[in-house]
Protein backbone atom coordinates (compact mmCIF):
# COMPACT_ATOMS: atom_id res chain seq x y z
CA UNK A 1 0.00 0.00 0.00
CA UNK A 2 1.37 3.65 -1.19
CA UNK A 3 1.63 5.61 1.78
CA UNK A 4 0.76 9.27 0.84
CA UNK A 5 3.78 11.77 2.03
CA UNK A 6 4.23 15.70 1.56
CA UNK A 7 7.44 17.97 1.71
CA UNK A 8 7.63 19.60 4.34
CA UNK A 9 8.97 23.12 4.61
CA UNK A 10 11.41 23.78 7.34
CA UNK A 11 11.97 27.57 8.67
CA UNK A 12 15.49 27.65 9.88
CA UNK A 13 16.63 31.22 11.31
CA UNK A 14 17.41 34.32 10.66
CA UNK A 15 17.59 32.88 15.16
CA UNK A 16 19.17 30.13 15.06
CA UNK A 17 23.07 28.82 16.86
CA UNK A 18 24.17 27.32 13.87
CA UNK A 19 23.41 29.68 11.21
CA UNK A 20 26.32 32.18 12.58
CA UNK A 21 24.39 35.35 12.67
CA UNK A 22 20.78 36.36 10.78
CA UNK A 23 20.55 34.44 7.98
CA UNK A 24 17.39 32.47 7.54
CA UNK A 25 17.28 29.08 5.29
CA UNK A 26 13.83 27.97 4.22
CA UNK A 27 14.70 23.99 3.80
CA UNK A 28 12.65 21.58 1.97
CA UNK A 29 12.36 18.76 3.32
CA UNK A 30 11.25 15.01 1.65
CA UNK A 31 11.54 12.84 5.19
CA UNK A 32 15.27 13.49 6.17
CA UNK A 33 16.49 14.14 2.62
CA UNK A 34 17.00 17.79 1.66
CA UNK A 35 15.17 18.73 -1.72
CA UNK A 36 16.02 22.17 -1.53
CA UNK A 37 17.63 25.26 0.19
CA UNK A 38 16.60 28.58 0.11
CA UNK A 39 18.89 31.05 1.89
CA UNK A 40 17.14 34.28 2.56
CA UNK A 41 19.57 37.03 3.72
CA UNK A 42 19.77 40.88 3.81
CA UNK A 43 18.76 40.68 7.63
CA UNK A 44 22.03 42.48 8.78
CA UNK A 45 22.49 44.94 5.38
CA UNK A 46 23.27 48.38 6.54
CA UNK A 47 23.74 49.93 3.10
CA UNK A 48 27.69 50.35 3.88
CA UNK A 49 27.83 51.34 0.17
CA UNK A 50 25.61 54.35 0.57
CA UNK A 51 27.32 55.33 3.79
CA UNK A 52 30.33 55.00 1.45
CA UNK A 53 29.39 57.80 -0.59
CA UNK A 54 29.34 60.12 2.05
CA UNK A 55 32.15 60.10 3.83
CA UNK A 56 35.81 61.26 3.58
CA UNK A 57 38.46 58.45 1.87
CA UNK A 58 40.20 58.37 5.19
CA UNK A 59 36.80 58.19 7.13
CA UNK A 60 36.16 55.23 4.78
CA UNK A 61 38.74 53.30 6.73
CA UNK A 62 37.15 52.83 9.17
CA UNK A 63 33.58 52.69 8.02
CA UNK A 64 35.06 49.61 6.02
CA UNK A 65 35.95 48.01 9.48
CA UNK A 66 32.63 47.51 11.10
CA UNK A 67 30.35 47.40 7.92
CA UNK A 68 32.08 44.48 6.47
CA UNK A 69 33.11 41.25 7.21
CA UNK A 70 33.84 42.34 11.09
CA UNK A 71 36.06 38.89 11.82
CA UNK A 72 38.26 40.18 9.62
CA UNK A 73 38.63 43.83 9.94
CA UNK A 74 42.36 44.41 8.16
CA UNK A 75 41.41 42.57 5.39
CA UNK A 76 38.60 45.18 4.50
CA UNK A 77 40.90 47.95 5.15
CA UNK A 78 43.68 46.39 3.04
CA UNK A 79 41.04 46.03 -0.34
CA UNK A 80 39.72 49.95 0.15
CA UNK A 81 43.32 51.71 0.85
CA UNK A 82 44.36 49.36 -2.30
CA UNK A 83 41.98 50.94 -4.30
CA UNK A 84 42.17 54.47 -3.33
CA UNK A 85 46.16 53.78 -4.10
CA UNK A 86 45.86 52.12 -7.16
CA UNK A 87 43.08 54.78 -8.65
CA UNK A 88 45.59 57.52 -6.98
CA UNK A 89 48.74 56.51 -7.76
CA UNK A 90 49.74 56.71 -4.38
CA UNK A 91 52.97 54.73 -3.18
CA UNK A 92 53.63 53.08 -0.19
CA UNK A 93 57.16 52.97 1.65
CA UNK A 94 58.10 49.45 1.91
CA UNK A 95 57.87 48.83 5.60
CA UNK A 96 54.42 49.97 5.56
CA UNK A 97 54.02 47.00 3.06
CA UNK A 98 55.88 44.05 5.13
CA UNK A 99 53.68 45.71 8.29
CA UNK A 100 50.76 45.52 6.29
CA UNK A 101 51.50 41.65 5.10
CA UNK A 102 51.93 40.65 8.67
CA UNK A 103 48.51 41.97 9.54
CA UNK A 104 46.91 40.65 7.09
CA UNK A 105 47.98 37.15 7.67
CA UNK A 106 47.42 37.41 11.62
CA UNK A 107 44.25 38.44 10.73
CA UNK A 108 43.83 35.45 8.06
CA UNK A 109 45.07 32.67 10.99
CA UNK A 110 42.44 34.76 13.62
CA UNK A 111 40.07 34.48 11.29
CA UNK A 112 40.46 30.95 10.19
CA UNK A 113 40.17 30.01 14.34
CA UNK A 114 37.02 31.44 14.10
CA UNK A 115 35.71 29.66 11.64
CA UNK A 116 37.71 26.26 13.33
CA UNK A 117 35.91 27.23 16.81
CA UNK A 118 32.71 27.40 15.17
CA UNK A 119 32.62 24.44 12.61
CA UNK A 120 33.70 22.52 16.00
CA UNK A 121 30.83 23.43 18.06
CA UNK A 122 28.29 22.76 14.89
CA UNK A 123 29.64 19.46 14.61
CA UNK A 124 29.28 18.80 18.52
CA UNK A 125 33.45 19.45 19.20
CA UNK A 126 33.32 22.09 21.55
CA UNK A 127 36.79 21.50 22.94
CA UNK A 128 38.34 22.56 19.19
CA UNK A 129 36.35 25.86 20.34
CA UNK A 130 37.98 26.79 23.93
CA UNK A 131 41.57 25.73 22.12
CA UNK A 132 40.91 28.02 18.71
CA UNK A 133 40.07 30.97 21.17
CA UNK A 134 42.95 30.56 23.07
CA UNK A 135 45.47 30.91 19.91
CA UNK A 136 43.59 33.61 18.82
CA UNK A 137 43.21 35.67 21.85
CA UNK A 138 47.63 35.78 21.42
CA UNK A 139 46.60 37.39 18.14
CA UNK A 140 43.96 39.47 19.65
CA UNK A 141 46.68 41.27 21.68
CA UNK A 142 49.21 41.29 19.14
CA UNK A 143 46.70 43.32 16.92
CA UNK A 144 45.97 45.20 20.09
CA UNK A 145 49.49 46.22 21.32
CA UNK A 146 50.15 47.57 17.71
CA UNK A 147 47.01 49.47 16.29
CA UNK A 148 44.86 49.60 20.00
CA UNK A 149 42.18 47.97 18.66
CA UNK A 150 41.20 43.89 18.57
CA UNK A 151 38.58 43.87 16.31
CA UNK A 152 38.47 47.28 14.47
CA UNK A 153 41.54 48.66 13.94
CA UNK A 154 41.50 51.66 11.69
CA UNK A 155 45.11 50.88 11.45
CA UNK A 156 45.83 51.04 7.40
CA UNK A 157 45.78 54.44 6.13
CA UNK A 158 46.08 55.70 2.19
CA UNK A 159 49.99 55.41 1.41
CA UNK A 160 50.72 53.48 4.79
CA UNK A 161 49.88 53.01 8.30
CA UNK A 162 48.89 54.66 11.01
CA UNK A 163 51.90 53.97 13.59
CA UNK A 164 55.28 51.74 13.57
CA UNK A 165 55.28 48.28 15.62
CA UNK A 166 55.69 49.27 18.94
CA UNK A 167 58.87 48.24 20.77
CA UNK A 168 59.35 44.56 21.17
CA UNK A 169 56.42 43.49 19.13
CA UNK A 170 58.70 41.59 16.36
CA UNK A 171 59.57 39.59 19.17
CA UNK A 172 56.21 38.76 20.67
CA UNK A 173 55.34 38.18 17.06
CA UNK A 174 58.22 35.69 16.37
CA UNK A 175 57.11 33.88 19.95
CA UNK A 176 53.49 33.72 18.67
CA UNK A 177 54.51 31.66 15.51
CA UNK A 178 56.41 29.22 17.16
CA UNK A 179 53.75 28.71 19.62
CA UNK A 180 51.18 28.24 16.87
CA UNK A 181 53.07 25.96 14.84
CA UNK A 182 53.17 23.80 18.33
CA UNK A 183 49.39 23.50 18.74
CA UNK A 184 48.40 23.47 15.35
CA UNK A 185 49.38 19.07 15.74
CA UNK A 186 46.92 18.83 18.91
CA UNK A 187 44.13 20.16 16.44
CA UNK A 188 44.92 17.42 14.62
CA UNK A 189 44.75 14.98 17.44
CA UNK A 190 41.66 16.72 17.94
CA UNK A 191 39.40 16.98 14.97
CA UNK A 192 41.83 15.70 11.76
CA UNK A 193 42.09 11.60 13.19
CA UNK A 194 38.37 12.06 14.94
CA UNK A 195 36.25 8.86 13.53
CA UNK A 196 33.13 11.24 14.43
CA UNK A 197 34.15 14.19 12.71
CA UNK A 198 35.21 12.49 9.38
CA UNK A 199 31.52 10.76 9.52
CA UNK A 200 29.91 14.25 9.63
CA UNK A 201 32.74 15.56 6.90
CA UNK A 202 33.79 13.56 4.74
CA UNK A 203 32.12 13.47 1.43
CA UNK A 204 29.42 16.13 2.56
CA UNK A 205 27.90 18.29 0.44
CA UNK A 206 30.15 18.05 -2.39
CA UNK A 207 30.42 21.15 -4.63
CA UNK A 208 32.60 20.03 -7.94
CA UNK A 209 34.81 22.57 -9.37
CA UNK A 210 33.10 23.53 -12.56
CA UNK A 211 29.67 24.16 -10.32
CA UNK A 212 32.25 26.32 -8.01
CA UNK A 213 33.57 28.57 -10.81
CA UNK A 214 30.05 29.18 -12.62
CA UNK A 215 28.68 29.92 -9.00
CA UNK A 216 31.50 32.33 -8.04
CA UNK A 217 32.49 30.62 -5.13
CA UNK A 218 36.24 31.94 -4.17
CA UNK A 219 38.77 30.83 -1.58
CA UNK A 220 38.71 28.14 0.34
CA UNK A 221 35.75 26.86 -0.63
CA UNK A 222 36.53 27.13 -4.18
CA UNK A 223 40.34 25.49 -3.53
CA UNK A 224 38.89 22.67 -1.98
CA UNK A 225 36.90 21.87 -5.18
CA UNK A 226 40.25 22.17 -7.07
CA UNK A 227 40.11 25.56 -7.96
CA UNK A 228 44.03 26.56 -8.15
CA UNK A 229 43.15 30.31 -7.59
CA UNK A 230 44.57 32.36 -4.74
CA UNK A 231 44.73 36.57 -5.43
CA UNK A 232 47.94 36.63 -3.46
CA UNK A 233 49.76 34.43 -6.41
CA UNK A 234 47.50 35.46 -9.14
CA UNK A 235 47.56 39.37 -9.20
CA UNK A 236 50.19 39.53 -6.11
CA UNK A 237 49.82 43.07 -3.84
CA UNK A 238 51.88 44.47 -0.88
CA UNK A 239 54.99 41.77 -0.46
CA UNK A 240 52.93 38.57 -1.62
CA UNK A 241 55.25 38.05 -4.86
CA UNK A 242 58.71 38.01 -2.87
CA UNK A 243 57.16 35.57 0.14
CA UNK A 244 57.78 31.88 -0.28
CA UNK A 245 54.37 29.92 -0.02
CA UNK A 246 52.02 27.07 -0.85
CA UNK A 247 48.37 27.57 -2.08
CA UNK A 248 46.38 24.38 -0.63
CA UNK A 249 44.39 22.97 -3.20
CA UNK A 250 42.44 19.76 -2.66
CA UNK A 251 40.10 17.77 -5.46
CA UNK A 252 37.30 16.55 -3.24
CA UNK A 253 35.20 19.66 -2.74
CA UNK A 254 33.50 18.21 0.14
CA UNK A 255 33.27 19.68 3.89
CA UNK A 256 36.37 17.48 4.74
CA UNK A 257 38.57 19.37 2.45
CA UNK A 258 37.40 22.40 2.91
CA UNK A 259 38.45 21.82 6.79
CA UNK A 260 42.10 20.66 5.44
CA UNK A 261 42.72 23.61 3.47
CA UNK A 262 41.83 26.25 5.87
CA UNK A 263 44.00 24.08 8.07
CA UNK A 264 46.81 24.31 5.83
CA UNK A 265 46.52 27.64 4.94
CA UNK A 266 47.31 28.55 8.63
CA UNK A 267 50.27 27.04 8.36
CA UNK A 268 50.93 29.04 4.93
CA UNK A 269 50.42 32.10 6.87
CA UNK A 270 52.78 31.74 9.54
CA UNK A 271 55.18 31.02 6.65
CA UNK A 272 54.42 34.27 5.20
CA UNK A 273 54.47 35.69 8.81
CA UNK A 274 58.04 34.62 9.82
CA UNK A 275 60.18 35.92 6.21
CA UNK A 276 58.03 39.28 6.53
CA UNK A 277 59.87 39.64 9.80
CA UNK A 278 62.90 38.88 8.89
CA UNK A 279 63.15 40.80 6.32
CA UNK A 280 61.33 43.79 8.11
CA UNK A 281 62.71 47.19 6.64
CA UNK A 282 63.51 50.04 8.84
CA UNK A 283 61.98 53.31 7.17
CA UNK A 284 59.33 55.43 6.75
CA UNK A 285 55.66 53.91 7.27
CA UNK A 286 53.60 56.62 5.53
CA UNK A 287 53.94 58.55 2.80
CA UNK A 288 52.43 61.82 2.86
CA UNK A 289 48.56 61.94 1.89
CA UNK A 290 46.17 64.84 2.42
CA UNK A 291 43.61 64.28 5.11
CA UNK A 292 41.30 65.92 2.50
CA UNK A 293 42.48 63.30 -0.01
CA UNK A 294 40.91 63.96 -3.71
CA UNK A 295 41.31 61.04 -6.25
CA UNK A 296 42.00 61.40 -9.47
CA UNK A 297 38.39 60.88 -11.98
CA UNK A 298 38.46 57.27 -12.90
CA UNK A 299 37.41 53.85 -11.62
CA UNK A 300 39.25 50.85 -10.52
CA UNK A 301 38.78 47.24 -9.72
CA UNK A 302 40.57 45.76 -6.78
CA UNK A 303 40.90 42.49 -5.48
CA UNK A 304 42.74 41.24 -2.76
CA UNK A 305 42.72 37.32 -0.64
CA UNK A 306 40.58 37.87 2.70
CA UNK A 307 40.09 34.85 4.62
CA UNK A 308 36.87 34.07 3.26
CA UNK A 309 37.59 34.88 -0.69
CA UNK A 310 37.91 36.92 -3.78
CA UNK A 311 37.21 39.96 -1.88
CA UNK A 312 36.96 43.46 -4.39
CA UNK A 313 36.30 46.69 -4.55
CA UNK A 314 35.17 48.83 -7.70
CA UNK A 315 35.48 52.40 -6.51
CA UNK A 316 34.19 55.19 -9.11
CA UNK A 317 35.75 58.57 -8.52
CA UNK A 318 34.53 61.82 -9.75
CA UNK A 319 37.06 63.81 -8.50
CA UNK A 320 35.62 64.57 -5.16
CA UNK A 321 36.61 64.40 -1.82
CA UNK A 322 34.39 61.21 -1.31
CA UNK A 323 33.63 58.25 -3.96
CA UNK A 324 31.13 58.59 -6.18
CA UNK A 325 30.33 54.76 -6.38
CA UNK A 326 31.53 51.66 -4.15
CA UNK A 327 30.83 48.30 -4.64
CA UNK A 328 31.87 45.78 -2.59
CA UNK A 329 32.08 42.28 -4.09
CA UNK A 330 31.89 40.19 -0.87
CA UNK A 331 33.30 36.78 -1.06
CA UNK A 332 30.64 35.21 1.20
CA UNK A 333 27.84 36.24 -0.49
CA UNK A 334 29.07 34.47 -3.85
CA UNK A 335 29.98 31.82 -1.71
CA UNK A 336 26.85 31.34 0.09
CA UNK A 337 24.75 31.32 -3.36
CA UNK A 338 26.92 28.32 -3.90
CA UNK A 339 25.23 26.67 -0.59
CA UNK A 340 22.15 25.00 -2.59
CA UNK A 341 23.55 23.52 -4.65
CA UNK A 342 26.04 21.87 -1.94
CA UNK A 343 23.42 20.78 0.28
CA UNK A 344 20.80 19.19 -2.00
CA UNK A 345 20.26 15.25 -1.50
CA UNK A 346 22.13 15.93 1.98
CA UNK A 347 20.59 14.88 5.03
CA UNK A 348 18.95 17.38 7.09
CA UNK A 349 21.39 17.32 9.38
CA UNK A 350 24.58 17.33 6.83
CA UNK A 351 22.82 21.15 6.60
CA UNK A 352 24.57 22.28 9.76
CA UNK A 353 27.61 20.75 8.59
CA UNK A 354 27.43 22.59 5.27
CA UNK A 355 26.86 25.79 6.26
CA UNK A 356 29.45 25.77 8.72
CA UNK A 357 32.15 24.62 6.36
CA UNK A 358 31.92 27.64 3.86
CA UNK A 359 32.47 29.94 6.62
CA UNK A 360 30.15 32.56 5.95
CA UNK A 361 30.00 36.01 7.76
CA UNK A 362 26.60 37.79 7.91
CA UNK A 363 28.02 41.37 7.97
CA UNK A 364 29.98 40.27 4.78
CA UNK A 365 27.05 38.88 2.95
CA UNK A 366 24.98 41.57 4.03
CA UNK A 367 26.75 44.62 3.84
CA UNK B 1 46.48 43.91 -16.96
CA UNK B 2 46.14 43.32 -20.53
CA UNK B 3 43.64 45.01 -23.35
CA UNK B 4 44.33 41.85 -25.66
CA UNK B 5 41.07 40.12 -24.75
CA UNK B 6 39.26 43.84 -25.26
CA UNK B 7 40.53 44.39 -28.63
CA UNK B 8 40.43 39.99 -29.29
CA UNK B 9 36.60 41.13 -28.95
CA UNK B 10 36.33 44.51 -30.66
CA UNK B 11 37.55 41.91 -33.74
CA UNK B 12 34.53 39.71 -33.28
CA UNK B 13 31.57 42.31 -32.04
CA UNK B 14 32.44 45.46 -34.09
CA UNK B 15 29.44 47.44 -32.17
CA UNK B 16 31.88 47.23 -28.55
CA UNK B 17 33.73 50.45 -27.97
CA UNK B 18 36.96 49.99 -25.52
CA UNK B 19 36.64 51.84 -22.76
CA UNK B 20 39.54 55.10 -23.44
CA UNK B 21 43.21 54.82 -22.42
CA UNK B 22 44.78 56.73 -20.76
CA UNK B 23 47.97 55.77 -23.17
CA UNK B 24 46.11 58.01 -25.77
CA UNK B 25 46.29 61.01 -23.34
CA UNK B 26 48.12 63.72 -24.99
CA UNK B 27 51.68 63.71 -24.16
CA UNK B 28 52.78 66.11 -21.52
CA UNK B 29 50.05 65.85 -19.20
CA UNK B 30 51.70 65.23 -14.97
CA UNK B 31 49.72 62.03 -15.09
CA UNK B 32 51.78 58.53 -15.62
CA UNK B 33 50.17 56.70 -18.24
CA UNK B 34 48.64 53.40 -16.20
CA UNK B 35 49.08 51.24 -19.38
CA UNK B 36 52.71 51.19 -18.97
CA UNK B 37 52.51 49.83 -15.37
CA UNK B 38 52.44 46.44 -13.92
CA UNK B 39 49.15 47.43 -12.69
CA UNK B 40 51.03 47.85 -9.16
CA UNK B 41 51.32 51.17 -7.51
CA UNK B 42 52.99 54.21 -9.92
CA UNK B 43 55.51 56.71 -8.03
CA UNK B 44 53.82 59.86 -8.39
CA UNK B 45 51.45 61.41 -5.83
CA UNK B 46 49.20 64.06 -6.89
CA UNK B 47 48.58 65.82 -3.50
CA UNK B 48 52.76 66.70 -3.50
CA UNK B 49 53.85 66.90 -7.37
CA UNK B 50 52.54 70.39 -7.67
CA UNK B 51 54.91 70.48 -11.36
CA UNK B 52 52.54 71.08 -14.21
CA UNK B 53 49.58 73.09 -13.83
CA UNK B 54 46.30 71.38 -12.78
CA UNK B 55 44.20 71.13 -15.54
CA UNK B 56 40.36 72.33 -14.70
CA UNK B 57 38.45 68.77 -13.22
CA UNK B 58 36.25 68.67 -16.66
CA UNK B 59 39.41 68.44 -19.04
CA UNK B 60 41.04 65.30 -17.20
CA UNK B 61 39.83 62.27 -18.69
CA UNK B 62 38.70 59.46 -16.43
CA UNK B 63 41.12 57.11 -15.66
CA UNK B 64 40.14 53.29 -16.39
CA UNK B 65 42.82 50.87 -14.50
CA UNK B 66 40.41 47.51 -15.50
CA UNK B 67 40.42 47.16 -19.30
CA UNK B 68 37.16 46.60 -20.58
CA UNK B 69 34.33 47.61 -23.35
CA UNK B 70 31.20 49.48 -23.55
CA UNK B 71 28.50 47.17 -24.92
CA UNK B 72 25.39 48.13 -26.68
CA UNK B 73 22.35 46.33 -24.64
CA UNK B 74 20.93 44.32 -27.06
CA UNK B 75 24.45 42.50 -27.78
CA UNK B 76 25.10 42.12 -23.81
CA UNK B 77 23.57 38.21 -24.30
CA UNK B 78 25.78 36.96 -27.47
CA UNK B 79 28.74 38.70 -26.13
CA UNK B 80 29.20 37.02 -22.90
CA UNK B 81 27.91 33.77 -23.89
CA UNK B 82 30.98 34.36 -26.65
CA UNK B 83 32.86 35.25 -24.12
CA UNK B 84 31.90 32.37 -21.59
CA UNK B 85 31.92 29.59 -24.18
CA UNK B 86 34.41 30.69 -26.42
CA UNK B 87 37.65 28.81 -25.00
CA UNK B 88 39.34 32.10 -26.81
CA UNK B 89 38.33 33.98 -24.27
CA UNK B 90 37.35 31.60 -21.32
CA UNK B 91 36.03 34.23 -19.01
CA UNK B 92 34.20 31.93 -17.06
CA UNK B 93 34.16 33.80 -13.44
CA UNK B 94 31.91 36.25 -12.98
CA UNK B 95 33.40 38.47 -10.19
CA UNK B 96 30.59 40.86 -9.57
CA UNK B 97 27.59 42.72 -11.43
CA UNK B 98 27.74 46.58 -10.15
CA UNK B 99 25.87 49.57 -11.35
CA UNK B 100 26.65 53.16 -11.32
CA UNK B 101 23.68 55.93 -11.79
CA UNK B 102 24.49 59.04 -13.38
CA UNK B 103 21.23 61.09 -13.13
CA UNK B 104 23.22 64.06 -14.85
CA UNK B 105 23.83 61.98 -18.05
CA UNK B 106 20.18 60.33 -17.29
CA UNK B 107 22.12 57.06 -17.16
CA UNK B 108 22.71 53.75 -15.06
CA UNK B 109 25.90 52.24 -15.87
CA UNK B 110 25.58 47.97 -15.60
CA UNK B 111 29.33 46.79 -15.26
CA UNK B 112 30.60 42.56 -15.14
CA UNK B 113 33.99 42.44 -14.27
CA UNK B 114 34.87 39.04 -15.89
CA UNK B 115 37.94 37.08 -14.98
CA UNK B 116 39.45 33.92 -16.56
CA UNK B 117 41.44 31.32 -14.46
CA UNK B 118 43.53 30.14 -17.17
CA UNK B 119 45.26 32.64 -18.48
CA UNK B 120 44.74 35.43 -15.52
CA UNK B 121 43.20 37.92 -17.57
CA UNK B 122 40.53 39.89 -16.70
CA UNK B 123 37.27 42.07 -18.59
CA UNK B 124 34.61 44.76 -17.52
CA UNK B 125 31.76 44.87 -19.63
CA UNK B 126 30.09 48.32 -19.65
CA UNK B 127 26.23 48.74 -20.24
CA UNK B 128 24.57 51.62 -20.45
CA UNK B 129 20.96 52.15 -20.00
CA UNK B 130 18.87 54.95 -19.59
CA UNK B 131 17.55 55.64 -16.39
CA UNK B 132 13.70 56.02 -17.08
CA UNK B 133 13.89 52.30 -18.92
CA UNK B 134 16.30 50.49 -17.26
CA UNK B 135 15.62 47.03 -18.89
CA UNK B 136 18.47 44.94 -19.48
CA UNK B 137 18.60 40.74 -20.30
CA UNK B 138 19.73 38.56 -17.63
CA UNK B 139 23.22 36.97 -17.84
CA UNK B 140 22.53 34.56 -15.00
CA UNK B 141 22.01 32.24 -18.00
CA UNK B 142 25.88 32.41 -18.44
CA UNK B 143 27.51 32.98 -15.74
CA UNK B 144 25.07 31.00 -12.40
CA UNK B 145 26.68 33.15 -10.15
CA UNK B 146 24.93 36.46 -11.66
CA UNK B 147 21.97 35.62 -9.78
CA UNK B 148 22.51 36.95 -6.83
CA UNK B 149 24.88 39.93 -8.06
CA UNK B 150 21.70 41.10 -10.00
CA UNK B 151 18.99 40.77 -7.73
CA UNK B 152 21.13 43.09 -5.50
CA UNK B 153 21.44 45.70 -8.73
CA UNK B 154 17.42 45.21 -9.14
CA UNK B 155 16.73 45.89 -5.24
CA UNK B 156 19.21 48.88 -4.69
CA UNK B 157 19.53 50.51 -8.07
CA UNK B 158 16.14 49.57 -9.75
CA UNK B 159 17.36 47.79 -12.83
CA UNK B 160 14.97 44.90 -14.24
CA UNK B 161 16.99 42.20 -15.46
CA UNK B 162 14.58 40.01 -18.31
CA UNK B 163 14.38 36.62 -17.82
CA UNK B 164 16.05 36.58 -14.56
CA UNK B 165 14.57 33.25 -12.31
CA UNK B 166 13.51 34.95 -9.44
CA UNK B 167 14.08 39.03 -9.87
CA UNK B 168 13.08 39.50 -6.12
CA UNK B 169 14.37 42.10 -3.53
CA UNK B 170 17.71 40.36 -1.88
CA UNK B 171 18.80 43.02 0.39
CA UNK B 172 16.01 45.60 1.59
CA UNK B 173 12.62 44.07 2.61
CA UNK B 174 9.64 43.13 -0.01
CA UNK B 175 7.58 46.12 0.69
CA UNK B 176 10.46 48.86 0.52
CA UNK B 177 9.89 51.67 -1.45
CA UNK B 178 12.50 53.29 -3.79
CA UNK B 179 16.23 51.96 -4.72
CA UNK B 180 18.67 53.18 -2.06
CA UNK B 181 21.52 53.22 -4.29
CA UNK B 182 20.09 55.75 -7.05
CA UNK B 183 21.44 59.04 -6.74
CA UNK B 184 18.05 60.74 -5.83
CA UNK B 185 17.00 58.35 -3.44
CA UNK B 186 15.51 60.14 -0.28
CA UNK B 187 15.22 57.92 2.55
CA UNK B 188 11.51 57.87 3.90
CA UNK B 189 10.40 55.98 7.23
CA UNK B 190 8.19 53.05 5.64
CA UNK B 191 4.05 53.15 7.13
CA UNK B 192 4.52 50.51 9.79
CA UNK B 193 7.72 52.19 11.20
CA UNK B 194 5.70 55.83 10.94
CA UNK B 195 2.83 53.91 13.39
CA UNK B 196 4.47 52.46 16.20
CA UNK B 197 6.01 55.61 16.10
CA UNK B 198 2.73 57.08 16.40
CA UNK B 199 1.73 54.77 19.36
CA UNK B 200 5.09 55.57 21.19
CA UNK B 201 3.98 59.37 21.00
CA UNK B 202 0.57 58.46 22.41
CA UNK B 203 1.61 55.75 25.20
CA UNK B 204 4.31 58.42 26.11
CA UNK B 205 1.60 61.62 26.29
CA UNK B 206 -0.58 59.45 28.37
CA UNK B 207 1.97 58.82 31.33
CA UNK B 208 2.45 62.44 31.58
CA UNK B 209 6.33 62.58 29.77
CA UNK B 210 5.64 65.19 27.50
CA UNK B 211 6.70 65.35 23.74
CA UNK B 212 8.93 63.47 22.46
CA UNK B 213 11.44 65.07 20.24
Amino acid sequence: MALRTEELMLNMGPQHPSTHGVLRMVVTLDGENVVDVQPDIGYLHSSVEKMMENRTYLQNIALVDRGMDYLSAMANEEVWVLACERLGKIEVPERARYIRTIMLELQRISSHLIWLGTFGIDLGAFTAFLWAMRERERIMDLFESATGGRLHHVYFRIGGVFEDLPEGWTDRCEEFCDYFLDRLPEYDELLTGNPIFLARTQGVGVLPLDTAIAMGASGPVARASGLAYDVRKAHPYEVYERVEFDIPVRSEGDCYARYLVRLEEMRQSVRIIRQCLERLPAGEIRSKVAVTLRLPKGEVYARTESPRGDLGIYLVSDGADRPYRVKIRAPAFSNLYALTEMMRGWKVADVIAILGSIDIVLSDVDR
Amino acid sequence: MSWALAEKLKAVFPDVELFPRAGTEPAGTRDQGPGTGSGEQGTAVPESTPAAPRRPAHEVPPQYLTPGVYVPREKLLPVCTTLARDPGFGLTYLSCVSAVDWPDRNELEVLYHLYSHQTRQELALKVRIPRDDAHIPSVSGVWDGANWHEREAYDLLGITFDGHPNLRRIMMTDDWVGHPLRKDYVYQDPPWLVEVAKERQKDAEGLGLGERV
